[in-house]
């Protein structure tokens, strides 16, 4: 009984954990509202089931699992209460598939939890142990402390049960220590007293007597901090009294079980264990070789009765097989011989083993012959068997652990599997971004360097522009000192020597002096024409405007000769090259190398056309080639022509490219000065 | 009694030889007799002035132009080489120069080297000119054009001291070579012409550092 509500207890606490999780989608409210409805005692409990399967009919329309989940936990609890087994068993295997599918930890150990409990109850003990065990690996990962200590009870005592005394042990002493970090309610300290006595009764059977006193006396002083431990502390002494008969020291058990006896009222609290202290008492005195059997006799007879009457088949089996080894050793063999069948029967009916092994030996003992032979063979037999099946849960337990225990670590390993792709993943992705960062830097230094190596060649057209200007400037200079020589020496020098010598022909009249002054003025004449030729000369300005014209022309030639083409160049004589921006000057350079390179690379082509025009301040410019011609949507990314339209825009130009397969393209800019 | 002048005229332009001839021949004395030589160039010159040397009778006056093609080994550029030349070869010739430059740099420079028995500026020159003068530097030398003397006579005349690189400086100014360019033409260094500059500019009272105003107060004090 006392179990069963700390299920329902933790059933509750699940409960309300889960339900902070409550959407306030307006779905869920009809089933928010069917779940309070089925909690509300003021109902009858079949209305309150009818609310919360309602609730669970329409928990599955939203196909929302953990709303499902909490829907049917919630109806778990209501069959848990009303004893609905079968229910609460079918529910809960949905709610462990659920529970798992959802990966929710407190609802998988909730759910592990009561099917632990409805396996215990059913006495189950292996399925039981399985669901108990992952029920605890849970609620210690969690940090459930209490809920593991409750979980811990049934786990020890399961293991008691089967003999697993080693286990239980283990279970116990761990349960204990967590109750460390518990609060000491009344309840907690009736669950530590159950753990003690446990140990004690343990010690007991391992025959680790002074350790199983030492444990009782534990249990006993948790008795004395309960508020309500006189039961806790009854059934302590009864164990202790135990432990000390076994011990040989019948005179301290004896004072034991007569102090228990003295307990007020307590026929009327237990019967079957009044009866049971009485029969306890009867033997001990026994054992004590006490001289008087009536009165021992009388305690049997009552403590019988009184089984007997309220029908405790535990009690009834403890009286009747210590009467008949009392009988047995008055002699009084045919009562023995009663009380051992009678211990027999209800051993055999309630299945109790260690009772049924023991009646078998009895029996053996007192009939002798052919059916004492039966009984003992029987007895080996069933020993036998106990033994290979107490073996068998013994390794079942063990391998539930190490089953766990593997799952366990194959989960680490996934873990660990999980975290190394991570890390991998992780790598991988820097490096990716790093590679990125790389090529995008690669990408902006390559246009840089393309940006400086157009500012180069910009540099470097204007430098040669320059020093076309400098040898233009050189040369008029040059041309003007020429000019001044052939002044000077030249035409000065014939001029002072004719006037000279008509100045000394002046004085004479001779004939002679006449024929040689109409020599002299031959000789001016000559003059006045080498003086017409050298203004002639000064007039035609011999360099104006042919620098850029030039470096056009070499840029052509040059080129034209490398690619093996064949050129022709047209320029307006009416453009006024020095008028025109060095930008724009620049850029029409650099269009046209860029233009004859694009035509040796790709249009594979005989000759190029260029020509210069202008018309109403336009300047266009013409190039024209025979060569196999592009598709203009193609070529339209080529670097060439991208350059091309980036450096007449530079200079407002209207670009047009006309191109045709295998009749050649033409390139025209029309720049606006 | 018949007197033989020997002459040695050096002239590219046979036109102005021709000239000079007819003047001198259609001028001389009775009593002279005039001997001409006549050389185009710098080697000519060097060969007749050479055979005269040796010959009973060298020249009595050499015309020298300074503008000439150079002679062929390089040693003779202009006439102030022949000039120079002619000093040493033939001490007793009286040298006549003759020449279109008129600027008081090279005059200057010219007498100063040479220091020539005449020394005529072809365009201030005329016939009647040229036979006085011709007779002066025979008898009584030296003789010099007016454009020559009134160089001399400014140069005298002004407060102002110029040494000869001063002078160099700013005749290479007035030539329109750049400061920058002067260490091409004048054995010093940048800041030692800059320095110079300065003196100069102080010397004409210039207060700004512009060169033209200095070649003005220059070519007003007849230094270039």
């Amino acid at each position: 009984m006392f179990r069963f509500i700390s299920l329902i207890v933790c059933l509750v606490v699940g409960l309300n954990l889960s339900a902070q999780n409550t959407s306030d989608d307006t779905s869920l409210d009809s089933i928010q509202f069917l779940r309070t409805k089925s909690k509300n005692k003021n109902f009858e409990m079949s209305e309150r089931i009818i609310f919360a399967k309602r609730a669970v009919v329409l928990s599955k329309e939203t196909s929302v699992d953990s709303t499902i989940l909490k829907s049917q936990r919630n109806l778990a609890y209501l069959y848990l209460i009303t004893r609905d087994y079968e229910q609460f068993r079918d529910i809960n295997y949905k709610n462990i598939k659920l529970a798992y599918k959802l990966n929710d930890s407190i609802s998988m150990a909730i759910v592990n939890n009561s099917l632990g409990w409805y396996h215990y109850t059913e006495q189950q003990n292996d399925s039981a142990y399985q669901y108990f065990y992952k029920a605890t690996k849970l609620f210690s990962k969690l940090k459930k402390n209490q809920l593991l200590f409750e979980t811990l009870i049934n786990m020890a005592d399961i293991q008691e049960t089967e003999k697993d005394y080693i286990g239980s042990e283990a279970t116990a002493i761990r349960a204990i220590k967590l109750s460390k970090t518990l609060p000491e309610t009344e309840k907690n300290l009736n669950r530590l007293w159950i753990f003690y006595n446990l140990l004690g009764v343990i010690s007991g059977e391992l025959h680790l007597l002074d350790d199983a006193i030492d444990y009782h006396h534990k249990a006993l002083e948790i008795c004395n901090k309960m508020d309500n431990g006189l039961d806790n502390r009854l059934y302590s002494n009864n164990n202790m009294a135990f432990i000390y008969r076994k011990k040989e020291d019948y005179k301290k058990s004896l004072t034991l079980y007569e102090d228990v006896l003295k307990t007020n009222n307590l026929f009327n609290i237990d019967p079957p264990f009044y009866a049971l202290i009485l029969d306890n008492i009867a033997y001990t005195r026994f054992l004590l070789e006490d001289t008087k059997t009536d009165e021992i006799e009388h305690l049997f007879n009552r403590a019988y009765k009184i089984s007997d009457s309220v029908n405790d088949t535990s009690s009834l089996m403890a009286v009747s097989i210590d009467m008949s080894k009392y009988y047995r050793s008055k002699n009084q063999m045919d009562s023995a011989l009663y009380y051992a069948n009678k211990t027999y029967t209800i051993a055999k009916e309630t299945n109790t083993n260690n009772v049924i092994l023991e009646s078998l030996l009895l029996k053996s003992n007192l009939e002798g012959g052919e059916a004492a032979k039966k009984y003992l063979s029987e007895h080996i037999k069933l020993s036998d068997s106990l033994l290979n099946n107490e073996r068998a849960i013994r390794n079942k337990f063990a391998k539930i652990e190490f089953e766990t225990k593997e799952i366990e670590l194959q989960n680490e390993k996934i873990a660990k599997e999980k975290q190394q792709l991570m890390i991998f993943s992780g790598i991988l992705i820097i490096t990716l971004f790093l590679l990125y960062i790389i090529i995008t830097q690669r990408a902006k230094n390559k246009e840089l360097q393309f940006i400086q190596q157009q500012q180069e060649t910009n540099e470097e057209i204007y430098n040669l522009m320059l020093s076309q200007q400098d040898k233009i400037d050189e040369g008029r200079a040059q041309e003007k000192r020429r000019i001044s020589e052939e002044l000077h020496d030249g035409i000065l020098g014939r001029l002072f020597g004719t006037r000279l010598s008509l100045d000394s022909l002046n004085l004479s009249t001779k004939e002679e002096a006449i024929q040689t002054r109409s020599n002299y003025i031959n000789e001016l004449k000559s003059i006045e024409q080498d003086i017409r030729k050298v203004s002639h000369d000064l007039n035609t300005d011999f360099v104006s405007g042919s620098g850029y014209k030039d470096i056009i022309k070499t840029l052509i030639e040059t080129q034209t000769a490398a690619y093996e083409l064949k050129y022709s160049l047209e320029n307006d004589n009416d453009i006024n090259w020095d008028d025109i921006s060095n930008k724009t000057k620049i850029h029409f350079y650099r269009i046209i190398q860029e233009s004859l390179q694009n035509i040796y690379k790709h249009a594979n082509a005989n000759s190029v056309k260029i020509s210069f025009q202008i018309k109403n301040n336009v300047i266009c410019l013409m190039i024209i080639d025979d060569g196999s011609g592009f598709e203009l949507s193609k070529a339209r990314k080529g670097i060439g022509i991208k350059n091309i339209t980036s450096r007449a825009k530079e200079i407002k130009g209207e670009l047009e490219i006309k191109s045709e397969k295998d009749l050649g393209t033409s390139i025209s800019i029309k720049v606006p000065i | 009694m018949q007197e033989t002048i020997r002459i040695l005229m050096t002239d590219d332009h046979p036109m102005i030889i021709e000239g000079y001839q007819n003047t001198l021949l259609s001028t001389k004395k009775e009593s002279q007799e005039i001997d001409i030589d006549i050389a185009n160039n710098c080697d000519e010159s060097v060969n007749y002035m050479d055979k005269a040397s040796n010959s009973d009778h060298p020249y009595d006056i050499l015309f020298l132009d300074i503008s000439l093609p150079p002679s062929k080994d390089g040693k003779m550029n202009s006439g102030e080489d022949l000039a120079k030349y002619a000093r040493s070869v033939l001490p007793e010739a009286k040298i006549i120069i003759l020449t279109m430059f008129n600027e008081p740099y090279r005059v200057q420079n010219i007498l100063k080297t040479i220091n020539p028995e005449g020394f005529l500026i072809k365009s201030d020159l005329t016939s009647s000119e040229l036979a006085s003068a011709f007779q002066a530097i025979l008898f009584r030398p030296p003789f010099y054009s007016g454009t020559v003397n009134s160089i001399i006579k400014k140069t005298i005349t002004s407060d102002i001291v110029v040494d000869s690189i001063n002078r160099k400086i700013l005749h290479l100014l007035a030539q329109g070579i750049k400061t920058k360019s002067l260490i091409d033409h004048i054995n010093l260094s940048m800041s030692a012409i800059e320095k110079r500059k300065k003196q100069l500019k102080i010397l004409f009272s210039v207060g700004d550092s512009n060169d033209e105003s200095l070649l003005v107060e220059a070519r007003k004090n007849g230094f270039i």
